[in-house]
């Protein structure tokens, strides 16, 4: 049997799923479902860049959060203190961040399996402290707040909808270039390297630089994600777009998801930011952890069930079925 | 066309030396067998040729071209490819794809190795695979998969380990004819195999290795009749009483 290429996978089924995202809060239009919608589509967007490295190259980070972070900070500085539009200075941030990731990757990028992810961890609390610790820049734990002028050159609306469809076109455009480097002999190469690596090298697939150059661009798209989170909440602090729990979470949707796939990302950030609000609009009042503690038996099952994915599984759950029918 | 030769390699692991002074040339259009006992140390003579492991002596050349320092993914693409014996392929992708991934290296688009991956299948008369997941892949057809792999490659010299190993009858049968069609092709082969039935049909030259030293070195009916191979591979007792 020859496998399923034809239009519907490869452009009809990605740009009706975005028109169905793209109504989702215009159906469902109250403020606490649309807020819901926009931390999902910047979920997806802040996965999708994590999954290119973390992903197709099976480099898994723990550390993204930082240049998260940096993104958030980076732009946020600018405009404080020299009042550089956020349009400019997440660019800078990206630069920043792709910057330090060429350096963390060209060092740690040796390493094997855990010694790797450990290497990720330490980055990621080395770049936390220090921006609790740079007061004079950071404004330290308490964080910086960025005063309400809404304009576009500010990157600030006074309508929150206009946010979730900026999430929602990083989520599109961070798709696109995952599929584009998916389909091209860099995404070959770094599948080449996750899946065997002796493999690799005895076929003459040179994988270090193009990891390195993977990282950065994850590290740099992922930096424009915190840029749109600080200009979101209007406050930037360490622990909100620097900790590890983010880190964590950006791992976790695309595993949920499918990881090293192209729309897994977007499926696990749904999926999790749908039970993550559900728990605590339901559970929140209760007694104190039971959101977290029902929230991780969620993911758990969810991975016992599809420990591919949730989409990859479903994908070989319909094939089986559509074979078991003809 | 391409010469492979090895001057003189040694390699020691702590106290034990596992491949000491080994030399030989490989001529395009000829097949050199490399064979000996278990731990005779000629799977890590393809280590050091293709670069995996580096020699504590020796050299290794491709025509003119100085393998010194060179990593394996540079050997390869200077057309040195190599097999495994326990065979590397890449599990969760298909058949296509695993060929696709070796393809690459002379192809300047996914679509063209794509092209060049499916020519190299049906050589193999695996084309009815192509979408089959690797890892699914009974032994058989995964020492063939792993012949398309490093044959996608366009190697000018191309290293064999025990590609015989598992196969039934037939299955050595058809990769014999495959690879004497590979020494008309032109191609510089060096085989290390135990399947001597095989060894006798392929080889051009011998070489025989015991505890990483060459004892033997030439044309198949002389290697054999050689006293020192036969005790080598038989017990001292029984050379003595042959010959």
């Amino acid at each position: 049997m020859k496998p399923v290429r034809s239009p519907l996978t490869g452009l009809l089924l990605p740009v009706a799923g975005f028109a169905v995202l793209a109504a989702l809060p215009l159906i469902f239009s109250d403020a606490f479902f649309v807020a819901a919608v926009t931390l999902a589509f910047l979920g997806a967007a802040a996965s999708l860049a994590w999954n290119l490295s973390g992903g197709y190259a099976g480099q898994l980070s723990l550390g993204h959060a930082a240049f998260y972070g940096l993104g958030a900070y980076v732009s946020t500085i600018l405009f404080l203190k020299a009042g550089i539009s956020p349009l400019i200075g997440m660019w800078l941030g990206a630069i920043v961040s792709a910057a330090l990731a060429v350096f963390l990757g060209a060092i740690t990028m040796r390493l094997k399996g855990s010694f790797f992810v450990m290497s990720t961890l330490a980055f990621g609390a080395v770049v936390h402290i220090s921006a609790i610790n740079l007061r004079d820049l950071t404004g330290g734990p308490s964080g910086l707040a960025i005063p309400l002028r809404p304009s576009p050159e500010n990157l600030i609306f006074a309508k929150k909808l206009i946010y979730t469809y900026v999430a929602l076109v990083l989520v599109i455009v961070f798709y696109a270039i995952t599929r584009m480097i998916a389909a091209s002999k860099i995404g070959y190469a770094l599948v080449a390297f996750r899946e065997n690596h002796d493999a690799a090298r005895a076929l003459g697939i040179r994988t270090l630089p193009l990891r390195i150059g993977v990282f950065a661009l994850s590290a740099g798209l992922i930096s424009i994600c915190g840029t749109v989170h600080a200009q979101y909440y209007l406050y930037v602090d360490p622990d909100s777009v620097m900790g590890l729990n983010l880190s964590l979470n950006f791992a976790l949707m695309a595993i949920v998801g499918g990881l090293g796939t192209a729309y897994g990302p977007i499926v696990g950030a749904l999926l999790v930011s749908v039970v993550s609000v559900v728990m605590q609009a339901y559970l929140g009042d209760q007694i104190s952890g039971l959101t977290q503690l029902a929230y991780a038996a969620i993911v758990i099952l969810v991975l016992l069930v599809a420990p591919t994915g949730l989409g990859p599984s479903a994908h070989a759950f319909l094939k089986r079925r559509m074979t078991w029918l003809s | 066309m391409a010469v492979l030769t090895a001057t003189g390699l040694t390699k020691r692991f702590g106290g034990l030396t596992a491949v000491k002074n080994v030399s030989f040339i490989a001529r395009p259009g000829e097949i050199l067998s490399i064979i000996g006992p278990n731990g005779a140390g000629k799977t890590t003579v393809f280590n050091l040729l293709t670069g995996f492991v580096r020699p504590d002596g020796g050299s290794v050349s491709l025509d003119n071209q100085d393998f010194r320092g060179m990593s394996p993914e540079s050997r390869c693409r200077a057309g040195l490819a190599r097999t495994f014996q326990i065979v590397q392929p890449f599990r969760g992708l298909s058949v296509l794809d695993n060929v696709v991934m070796g393809a690459m290296l002379r192809a300047r688009s996914i679509e063209m190795a794509r092209e060049i991956a499916r020519q190299v299948l049906s050589d193999l008369d695996m084309s009815a695979l192509c979408d089959v997941p690797a890892g699914q892949l009974p032994i058989g057809d995964r020492k063939r998969l792993e012949m398309a792999k490093v044959l996608a490659t366009s190697p000018r010299a191309l290293l064999l380990d025990e590609v015989m190993g598992g196969l039934i009858p037939i299955e050595v049968k058809r990769m014999i004819d495959f690879i004497r069609r590979l020494r008309e092709r032109g191609i510089a082969l060096v085989v290390i195999e135990h399947h001597m039935n095989a060894v006798m049909q392929l080889s051009d030259h011998i070489l025989v290795l015991q505890n990483g030293e060459p004892i033997a070195n030439g044309a198949p009916a002389e290697v054999t009749r050689d006293p020192v191979v036969l005790s080598a591979y038989l017990g001292a007792n029984f050379a003595l009483s042959g010959s």
